[in-house]
């Protein structure tokens, strides 16, 4: 566990040049170890969460056995596990046993660690919730310096060097484990997550649940739980209300999980926006009294900031082109056409 | 309010000796303080060591203002179709920063440095001065010192105002606007002014002041100075603004311009400003996200062209109509103008919009010169 005082970086990359060999007991022979040994509960250097499933290397695993040695260190009940948890979970599922090892010197544990994290790192995409507690275990269990986290592993996992990261990842790790499964099984973005869980327990669990429903994804995630955090405030209710509401509302609408999610949306819009929903309506209906024809486009500006419509429309023909300038004239008699422009 | 006592105070040596620099540090004897050769350094610091904008301004640097300290108001800056009728307004920085806590001020997302800066160079502040003023007798200024500090909220520090005051009573073309939410006018009272400065209130509602302007002057304390000012020759004026729109704003806005005019009489009031409430999209991130409770980034807000949101134009409208009406029912008389709005807002609320920025300025420059 003792950093040394150097960097955890240049103290890996001395390790490479070094050989990993002498971080091995019995000069890196394989060991198979039965399963019983193996301490499943000692999660020290775990930077994936318990309820973590990998179908495709249990999958693989079945076919073909574990290939790669787990990494272990003796703790006195038996063998911690240093690296290798999603292969010994595996092995109990498909009641492989005993299971290859490498026994794991007493004194290189960081080192060990930090190797395993760069060649996972290297060899797939981490998961922001691995990137997360890797960085917290770094500092917790292994006294990592932050300066060094910030300069070192960041910008090795991919991050950007800067206290700001460093804080949302250790914020990230922090969070509740429904919301982390939220963020593995629904996709739920971090930062959303981390918004959420500033919420109450219900609250949380709530719009976790309706995110599950929906499945929406990053943009309409954040539509929406944007909304919910606005009307929250706005209407002084519980979030818990809300999707209540919502889902007694919507939930035995037809429509797929996309259409579903677009109605809830319009609906939470229309409640934090009551006026220019009203005023939307409005211009709708005019323009519906307009009759206008399809080739001629009426566009009023963004969220009526402005003061002109804006109008286009294709003619293939200068008879077409003759109709259309027609139909325009006869549109600045109408009476909602006066009314549309009174909208802005 | 609450008054501002830094933790430490950081002074670059090239303000070493300034009259500032003694100001503050005789007001301040028990604050820790270093010497540092450059601001440079505490903004590597900053950038390494990211402090909550909270704690941040728990610094205090004394610092060179390297760039102009003129320059025109941003409102001015937007282009074509973007632009907002503007009241030709200029701006001097004296200092960078506001320790008091309103949730929807600007600074919060436009400052990239995140301490608080006094600028000491007060010499070259006023050379600068000297140069664009004096030399354009021809034209009238209204400056203000408001844009990135609060006018006086540092003012028993710093001394600023004082020497402020008494050089624009020595000018004929311009006039001074200390803008605050503060009530530090104690040093204002005994000046020979000269009526060449606006000593100018930003306010709003009780309500608004409890939930959404922590550690300001409550509004009865910003009215009550104000009586101070105006006691002693000062004309003062009121920037209703950000105006707020909730359930109640009818009735507490309509409050408010009573108790002003209740408090100031009306002959004294230079000018009143209507702004609705606007921000950019990172601000709005920014207060969701440091202000969790505070309902004023969740209204009814909407990008508007020069990529700011404001409520939905029917309902500033609605709000500058509503305290137009209610200003004008008590005093016919004071110039009223709306600050960064388009011109089709003005039309809409005041019935008019001025030809251009040089008529508005001057206007409201002559009202006190």
């Amino acid at each position: 566990m003792d950093f040394q005082s150097q960097s955890c970086f240049s103290y890996n990359q001395n390790a490479m040049k070094e050989g990993t060999k002498r971080l091995f007991s019995n000069q890196g022979v394989v060991q198979y170890i039965p399963l019983f040994q193996v301490d499943q509960t000692d999660r020290a250097y775990a930077t994936l969460p318990e309820w973590w499933r990998n179908p495709s290397l249990e999958s693989s695993i079945e076919k073909v056995g574990i290939l790669n040695p787990l990494h272990v260190q003796e703790n006195g009940r038996g063998f911690r596990i240093i690296s290798g948890y999603q292969r010994a979970a595996a092995a109990y599922r498909l009641k492989i046993d005993p299971i290859p090892c490498l026994l794991v010197d007493q004194a290189e544990p960081l080192t060990l660690f930090l190797q395993n994290l760069w060649e996972n790192s290297g060899t797939r995409e981490l998961h922001e919730l691995e990137k997360a507690r890797a960085v917290t275990l770094l500092h917790r269990a292994f006294g990592v310096a932050e300066s060094e986290l910030v300069d070192a592993v960041l910008p090795a996992l991919g991050i950007p060097g800067s206290r700001y990261h460093l804080d949302r990842l250790m914020e990230i790790d922090r969070l509740p484990e429904q919301t982390k499964k939220a963020m593995v099984d629904a996709g739920l973005a971090a930062d959303l997550a981390l918004n959420i869980a500033k919420w109450g327990t219900r609250e949380q669990e709530a719009a976790l649940e309706l995110i599950r429903h929906l499945k929406p994804g990053r943009n309409r995630q954040k539509i929406l739980l944007d909304l919910l955090d606005d009307l929250k405030v706005l209407l002084q209710t519980d979030i818990s209300r809300l999707c209540g509401e919502i889902l007694s509302v919507f939930h035995s609408e037809d429509g797929s999980q996309a259409q579903q999610t677009d109605r809830i949306i319009e609906h939470l819009r229309r409640k934090k926006y009551p006026r220019l929903s009203q005023q939307e309506d409005r211009y709708r209906e005019l323009r519906r009294q307009l009759s206008i024809p399809p080739s001629i486009q009426m566009h009023p500006p963004s969220f009526f900031e402005g003061t002109s419509l804006s109008f286009s429309f294709n003619a293939s023909s200068p008879d077409e082109l003759k109709q259309i300038t027609a139909r325009l004239r006869e549109l600045t008699g109408k009476r909602a056409l006066n009314e549309i422009f009174r909208l802005l | 309010m609450t008054d501002y006592r830094p933790h430490e105070i950081f002074v670059e040596e090239s303000v070493r000796e300034s009259l500032i620099t003694k100001n503050v540090l005789s007001r301040l004897p028990e604050v820790q303080v270093r010497i540092i050769d450059s601001i440079e350094e505490k903004l590597e610091e900053a950038k390494n060591s990211s402090p909550t904008i909270s704690r941040a301004k728990q610094s205090l640097v004394l610092a060179r203002h390297k760039g102009r300290f003129f320059k025109m108001c941003p409102a001015r800056q937007t282009r074509g179709d973007q632009r907002n009728v503007c009241c030709n307004y200029f701006v001097i920085n004296f200092a960078s920063n506001c320790h008091m806590e309103c949730t929807y001020c600007y600074l919060q997302s436009y400052l990239n440095f995140p301490y608080m800066i006094i600028y000491a160079n007060v010499d070259d502040l006023l050379e600068e001065l000297d140069e664009v003023v004096r030399g354009n007798p021809d034209r009238y200024f209204r400056i203000g010192t408001g844009e990135l500090a609060d006018s006086l909220a540092l003012d028993g520090l710093t001394g600023y105002g004082r020497i402020l005051v008494n050089y624009f009573s020595t000018l004929d073309n311009a006039v001074l606007e200390l803008k605050t939410k503060s009530d530090c006018v104690a040093d204002l009272l005994q000046l020979d002014h000269k009526s060449r400065t606006v000593v100018s209130w930003s306010i709003n509602p009780d309500f608004i002041h409890q939930t959404n302007e922590h550690k300001t002057a409550t509004p009865r304390a910003r009215l009550t100075a104000a009586r101070l000012c105006q006691a002693k020759g000062y004309p003062v004026a009121f920037h209703i603004d950000p105006m707020i729109h909730y359930p109640d704003w009818q009735r507490d806005y309509e409050d408010l311009i009573q108790q002003i005019f209740n408090t100031v009489p009306a002959e004294s009031i230079a000018w009143i400003s209507l702004g609705t409430l606007r921000m950019t999209r990172s601000l709005q991130n920014l207060m969701r996200s440091r202000f969790p409770k505070s309902f004023l980034p969740r209204g009814e807000l909407v990008p508007c062209e020069d990529g700011k949101l404001r409520y939905f134009k029917p309902i500033r409208v609605e709000m500058y109509c509503k305290a137009l009406e209610w200003i004008r029912s008590i005093s016919p008389q004071t110039p009223v103008y709306a600050c960064m709005e388009k011109r089709d807002v003005w039309e809409k609320a005041f019935a008019h919009a001025p030809p251009d920025e040089v008529v508005l300025g001057d206007s409201l420059v002559q009202v006190v010169l």
